[in-house]
C-alpha cells in the first residue's frame, strides 16, 4: 500500500467531518467512527506492507519528498495506530459526537503524526511537526472552558513555538550548509561540514526536540498540559505525542548526528539522566493525580532518551520497546485516574479513599498499569528496563543505569500513595457514579496489551521484530542506500 | 524465567517453604472463619513464587521471583500495619534493584548471567543487594519494625523463608572464603543479641535474634569451604522451624492476652502450658541445648569455622546471650506470675497449637536426624563427643546461672531502644528539603523557563 495513505486517510477525515457537520449533522458520529477505523487499518496496513520507500509526484529523492517505511516506521506507525484509537474511543464516550471541532483538530494530529513517522525530508518533518503542535495547542485547551486548561494550551503554545524555532533554525543552517534536506543525502554530505556549523546544527536540533518530547529543560509545558487536558487527550499526549518527537530523536540521531559526532549521544545520556531523576523527583511531590502521572510521563521520557543514548542497536531496541510499554500503561493509568477522579469530583489523592469499594476491576488494572510504569517483574516496564540497563552496561553508562534502577524505588514509592488511598477507608461515598463501558473495554485491552508486551522477549516474531528494529535503525548506511537506490 | 534441574540445595529450600508455609497458613486460618480462605492465597503465592526463586537459574530470573515474593508478602504485611509494609515494600525493591543493576553489569544481549559466583568487581554490588534481604549490618533497618508489626504468620514466614531468600543468594554468591562476610557475620551475630537483650516487645525481641543467627549462617557461608556451605544449609532449615516456632508461639501469647509487651505478660505458663512446652523446645533449640537442632547446627558451624578463633569465641558469646534473652522472654512472658497480671482474653484453637506442634515436631526431627544417622560430612561421633556437649553446654548454663544471679539486669524496660530505623526519619526530612527547593523553582515564569532553556542550547554548544 501506498505509504501516503496513511497520512491522507486522517487528513481525508479532518477535512470532511465539518462537511458533515454542515450538511448531514446526524452522520457526524458514524463518520468519525468510520474515520476512526479507516485511518489505523490504512496505517496498519503501510505498517504490514513491509519496507518501502515512495518519492512523491515520481521525482528524484533530491528534490521530492521521500516516504520511508522501515522497521522503526513499522513500530511507531503501529504504537501511533493504538494510541489514536483508544484515546478515539475514550473522547467519544465522554464528548460525545457534538463538539465536532475537536475530531478535526483530533485528525489533523494523527494525519501529521503519521507523517512525522513516515517523511524522509527534513523540511518536510518540521512542516508535520508544526501541524501536528498547532492540533495539539488546542487539543490541550479543549473544551475552552476553564481556564487551567486555557493557561497549559497557551504554555505548551509558547514552548512548541521555541522548540519549533530551533527545530527550524538547524534545519536551515543544515539546507544552508549543504543545499539538501533529504535526510538520507544529508546523512551523507552533512558531516563534511565545517565543525563549527555542524555543532550549531545538531545543537538546535536537539534543543528543538528536547522542548517538543518534555526532556528537561523542555519539560515545562508538560505536567500542565497533561494534567489539565481531558483525560482522553491526557492519554494521547502521554501515549503518542511525546512519543513521535522521541521517533524523530531516535531518526535523527542515527542519521545525522551519530555519523557525524559521538559525543551527541553523550549530550542524551546526561540530559536523560536529569530528566529521569527530576521527574521521579517531582512526581514524588505531587498532590494531584493527574500531575503525578504526567510527571512520571516526564521521567519516562528521560528512561528513553537515556536509551537512545547508549548509541546500540540494544539501547534503540529497549527505547521502543520502552515506548511501547509506557503507552498501554500510561494510557491506562490516565483513563483509569479520569474516571475514578470524575467519581470523586477531585484529583487530590487525599480525596480518594474508598474508591476500591467503588470500581474494584478499575483500581485493580491501576494497580496493574503502575507496577508496570514503575517495573516491578515480570510485567513489560520491568522487560524493557532489563533490556536498557543491559544496553546501559554494554555502553558503559553506570550513572545513568543507575539512576533508572533508582527510579523504580522512587515510582513504586509515589505510586502506592495513590493505591493506597483508593484500598483505604472513604470519609463520604464518591458522589458520582457514570458508567463508563467503553473506557472500561479500552482499559482493559491496555492491561491486556501490558501483559502480552510483557511476553515479547519470549515470543519469537516479536522479539526478532524488537531486534530488527534496533539494528536496522543504528545501520544508517542501510537507510540510505535503501532511499537512494 | 529460565530454571535449572533442581540440586539438593534447591530442593531443601523448596522442601522449606512448604512446611513454613503450611505452618503459616494453619495459624491463619484458625484466627477467624470468615474470610480466612482469602487470606491464604497471598500466603500460598508466596510459597510458589519462592519455590520459583529457588528453581532459577540465572540472576535474572531468581530477582524476578524475589520481587513477586516480596509483592505477595507485602500483601500480608498490609493487614498488619499500612506504613510498615510500605517500608518493607521499597525496602526490598531497592534491595532488587541493586542487585539488577549489579546483574545487568555482568549479562549482555547474548545471554544472562547465571546464578552462581560472579566477577569480582560486581561481588560487593551482589552482597549489598542481596544484603537488604538478608539483613546485613545497617541494611537491617526494615527488619525488626516489619517483623513485629506485621501479622504473626507473616513474621514466621518472613523469619523463617523471606530473609532465608537473601541468605540463599549469598550461598550462590559466595565460591570463594570471604573475611569481609565472615567479619560481617560475627558483627550481625552479636549485635543481634545485644539489641534482643534490650527489648521489651516480644515481636521484636524475635526479630533481632533472627539477625543473630543470619550472622551464624552468613559466618558459616563465608567460608566458602563444602562443610560451612552444608552447616549454613543445616542452619538455614533449622533457624527456619525453631523461629517460626518462637514467632507462633509470641502470637499466640498476642491472641490470648492482646498484648505483645513482656511487661505485662506472665501468666500463659499456668494458662497454657501446652503453649509453653512449645515454646520451651524452640527456645531451647535457638538457645543450642544439647540434642536439639540447634545444637548440631552451632556444632556443624563451629568445625567449618576451626581454624578461625576469634570467630568461634564471638559465637560463642553470641550463644551466651542467647540462652540469656530466652530466659528473659520464658520467665518474663510466660512465668513470672503475680495476681494482677490480666487474663487472657483469646482463644487458642487447635490449628493453631496444630501448626505450632508441626513446627515443634520438624524441629526435634532435625535435631535427631543427624544423631540417628550420619547425614552431616563430620567425623563420627562428633556430635556426641564429650567437647562437644560441653562446649554447647557452657553458655547454657552460664547462662541461666547468670539470669539467676542477676533478674534486675534483664527485666523488660518500658523504653524502646534505638536503631538504624530512627535514622530514616531524619534522614527522609534531609532528602526532602532540595526536593522543595526543586519544586520551588517550578515558578511558572516563562521568561525563566526558557533562559533555562537558551542555557542548556549554549551548554550543548559548548560540549559538542
Amino acid at each position: 500500500m501506498n505509504p501516503v495513505l496513511a497520512i491522507v486517510a486522517p487528513f481525508l477525515a479532518a477535512f470532511t467531518i465539518p462537511l458533515f457537520f454542515v450538511f448531514r449533522k446526524k452522520w457526524v458520529g458514524t463518520a468519525v467512527i468510520l474515520f476512526g477505523v479507516l485511518s489505523a487499518l490504512t496505517a496498519l496496513f503501510v505498517a504490514a506492507g513491509g519496507e518501502a520507500v515512495t518519492v512523491m509526484g515520481g521525482w528524484q529523492p533530491e528534490v521530492g519528498i521521500a516516504l520511508v517505511v522501515d522497521s522503526l516506521t513499522t513500530a511507531f506507525l503501529i504504537l501511533a495506530s493504538l494510541g489514536f484509537s483508544a484515546s478515539l474511543s475514550a473522547a467519544a464516550e465522554t464528548f460525545g459526537y457534538g463538539p465536532w471541532r475537536f475530531y478535526v483538530l483530533f485528525f489533523l494530529s494523527w494525519a501529521a503524526t503519521n507523517g512525522i513517522i513516515l517523511t524522509g525530508d527534513l523540511f518536510n518533518l518540521f512542516v508535520f511537526f508544526e501541524i501536528f503542535s498547532v492540533a495539539a495547542y488546542l487539543v490541550v485547551a479543549y473544551p475552552p472552558r476553564s481556564w487551567q486548561a486555557i493557561e497549559a494550551g497557551f504554555k505548551y503554545l509558547i514552548f512548541g513555538t521555541v522548540g519549533a524555532l530551533f527545530l527550524l533554525i538547524g534545519i536551515a543552517y543544515a539546507f544552508m550548509a549543504t543545499g539538501q534536506l533529504n535526510m538520507a543525502i544529508l546523512a551523507r554530505v552533512l558531516p563534511r561540514a565545517p565543525e563549527a556549523t555542524l555543532s550549531v546544527v545538531i545543537g538546535c536540533l536537539v534543543v528543538g526536540l528536547f522542548i517538543k518530547s518534555g526532556t528537561v529543560p523542555g519539560h515545562f509545558w508538560l505536567p500542565d498540559a497533561h494534567s489539565s487536558a481531558q483525560t482522553p487527550v491526557s492519554a494521547l499526549l502521554s501515549g503518542v505525542f511525546v512519543k513521535v518527537s522521541l521517533y524523530a530523536l531516535i531518526r535523527l540521531a542515527f542519521l545525522l548526528f551519530g555519523s557525524a559526532d559521538d559525543r551527541v549521544f553523550f549530550v542524551l545520556l546526561l540530559f536523560g539522566t536529569v530528566t529521569l531523576c527530576l521527574g521521579h523527583l517531582m512526581a514524588f511531590q505531587q498532590e494531584d493525580i493527574k500531575r503525578l502521572l504526567a510527571y512520571s510521563t516526564v521521567a519516562q521520557v528521560g528512561t528513553i532518551v537515556i536509551a537512545i543514548g547508549c548509541a546500540s542497536s540494544g539501547g534503540v531496541t529497549a527505547a521502543v520497546y520502552h515506548a511501547f510499554n509506557h503507552m498501554a500503561a500510561k494510557m491506562g493509568l490516565f483513563l483509569v485516574s479520569g474516571v475514578l477522579a470524575e467519581d470523586r469530583a477531585s484529583r487530590d489523592i487525599a480525596q480518594m479513599g474508598g474508591l476500591f469499594r467503588h470500581r474494584p476491576l478499575f483500581v485493580l488494572a491501576f494497580c496493574l498499569f503502575a507496577a508496570s510504569i514503575a517495573g516491578i517483574p515480570p510485567l513489560n516496564g520491568f522487560m524493557s528496563k532489563w533490556f536498557l540497563l543491559v544496553a546501559a552496561a554494554e555502553r558503559g553508562a553506570l550513572i545513568p543505569a543507575a539512576a533508572v534502577v533508582a527510579g523504580t524505588v522512587l515510582s513504586a514509592a509515589y505510586y502506592l500513595r495513590p493505591i493506597t488511598a483508593f484500598f483505604g477507608p472513604a470519609e463520604t461515598e464518591p458522589p458520582h457514579h457514570r458508567p463508563h463501558p467503553v473506557t472500561g473495554a479500552i482499559v482493559a485491552l491496555l492491561a491486556l496489551l501490558c501483559l502480552v508486551l510483557a511476553l515479547a522477549p519470549y515470543i519469537g516474531p516479536l522479539k526478532e521484530g524488537l531486534l530488527a528494529v534496533g539494528r536496522d535503525t543504528v545501520n544508517g548506511a542501510r537507510y540510505i542506500e535503501r532511499v537512494l537506490r | 524465567m529460565t530454571m535449572t534441574r533442581p540440586d539438593n540445595l534447591s530442593l531443601t529450600m523448596i522442601a522449606l517453604a512448604l512446611v513454613m508455609t503450611g505452618a503459616s497458613s494453619l495459624f491463619a486460618g484458625s484466627r477467624d472463619k470468615e474470610g480466612s480462605r482469602r487470606d491464604l492465597v497471598p500466603l500460598w503465592l508466596f510459597c510458589l513464587f519462592a519455590c520459583l526463586t529457588a528453581l532459577a537459574s540465572t540472576w535474572l530470573s531468581f530477582i524476578i521471583g524475589l520481587e513477586l515474593s516480596t509483592l505477595s508478602l507485602f500483601t500480608i504485611i498490609r493487614k498488619g500495619d499500612e506504613a510498615t509494609s510500605r517500608l518493607y515494600l521499597l525496602a526490598q525493591l531497592a534491595g532488587a534493584s541493586v542487585l539488577l543493576f549489579a546483574t545487568s553489569l555482568g549479562s549482555s544481549f547474548e545471554g544472562n548471567l547465571p546464578l552462581g559466583p560472579v566477577p569480582p568487581g560486581l561481588f560487593p554490588l551482589f552482597v549489598i543487594g542481596l544484603g537488604v534481604k538478608a539483613a546485613l549490618p545497617g541494611l537491617h533497618f526494615w527488619l525488626p519494625r516489619t517483623h513485629s508489626q506485621a501479622p504473626t504468620e507473616a513474621s514466621a514466614l518472613l523469619s523463617g523463608y523471606a530473609v532465608k531468600m537473601g541468605i540463599y543468594g549469598l550461598l550462590r554468591l559466595v565460591g570463594d572464603p570471604s573475611p569481609p562476610l565472615l567479619l560481617l557475620g560475627i558483627v550481625m551475630a552479636l549485635y543481634g543479641v545485644v539489641q534482643a537483650l534490650l527489648q521489651h516487645d516480644a515481636k521484636r525481641l524475635l526479630a533481632y535474634h533472627t539477625i543473630s543467627q543470619l550472622g551464624f549462617i552468613v559466618a558459616a557461608l563465608s567460608t566458602g569451604t563444602p562443610l560451612g556451605r552444608t552447616a549454613a544449609l543445616f542452619h538455614i532449615v533449622a533457624h527456619a522451624l525453631f523461629k517460626g516456632l518462637l514467632f507462633l508461639s509470641a502470637g499466640s501469647l498476642e491472641r490470648l492476652y492482646g498484648s505483645r509487651d513482656l511487661n505485662g505478660l506472665g501468666r500463659a505458663g499456668r494458662d497454657a502450658p501446652l503453649l509453653f512446652g512449645l515454646f520451651l523446645v524452640g527456645a531451647s533449640a535457638i538457645a543450642g541445648c544439647p540434642f536439639t537442632s540447634g545444637y548440631v547446627s552451632k556444632i556443624v558451624i563451629k568445625s567449618a569455622l576451626t581454624d578461625q578463633g576469634q570467630a568461634v569465641l564471638g559465637l560463642q558469646l553470641a550463644g551466651l546471650g542467647t540462652t540469656l534473652s530466652f530466659c528473659k522472654f520464658g520467665y518474663y512472658g510466660f512465668w513470672k506470675s503475680s495476681g494482677d497480671r490480666p487474663e487472657p482474653r483469646g482463644f487458642l484453637g487447635r490449628q493453631a497449637y496444630g501448626a505450632m506442634a508441626l513446627l515443634a515436631a520438624a524441629t526435634a526431627l532435625v535435631g535427631a536426624g543427624p544423631l540417628l544417622y550420619p547425614l552431616l560430612p563430620l567425623p563420627e561421633g562428633t556430635l556426641l563427643a564429650p567437647k562437644a556437649l560441653v562446649d554447647a553446654t557452657i553458655p547454657v548454663i552460664a547462662g541461666i546461672v547468670l539470669f539467676a544471679l542477676f533478674p534486675g539486669l534483664f527485666r523488660p524496660r518500658h523504653k524502646d531502644v534505638a536503631d538504624v530505623e530512627n535514622a530514616l526519619a531524619p534522614l527522609g526530612r534531609l532528602l526532602l528539603f532540595p526536593l522543595t527547593l526543586l519544586r520551588l523553582s517550578h515558578t511558572g515564569r516563562l521568561r525563566a523557563y526558557i533562559a533555562l532553556i537558551v542555557a542548556a542550547l549554549i551548554a550543548i554548544f559548548h560540549s559538542l
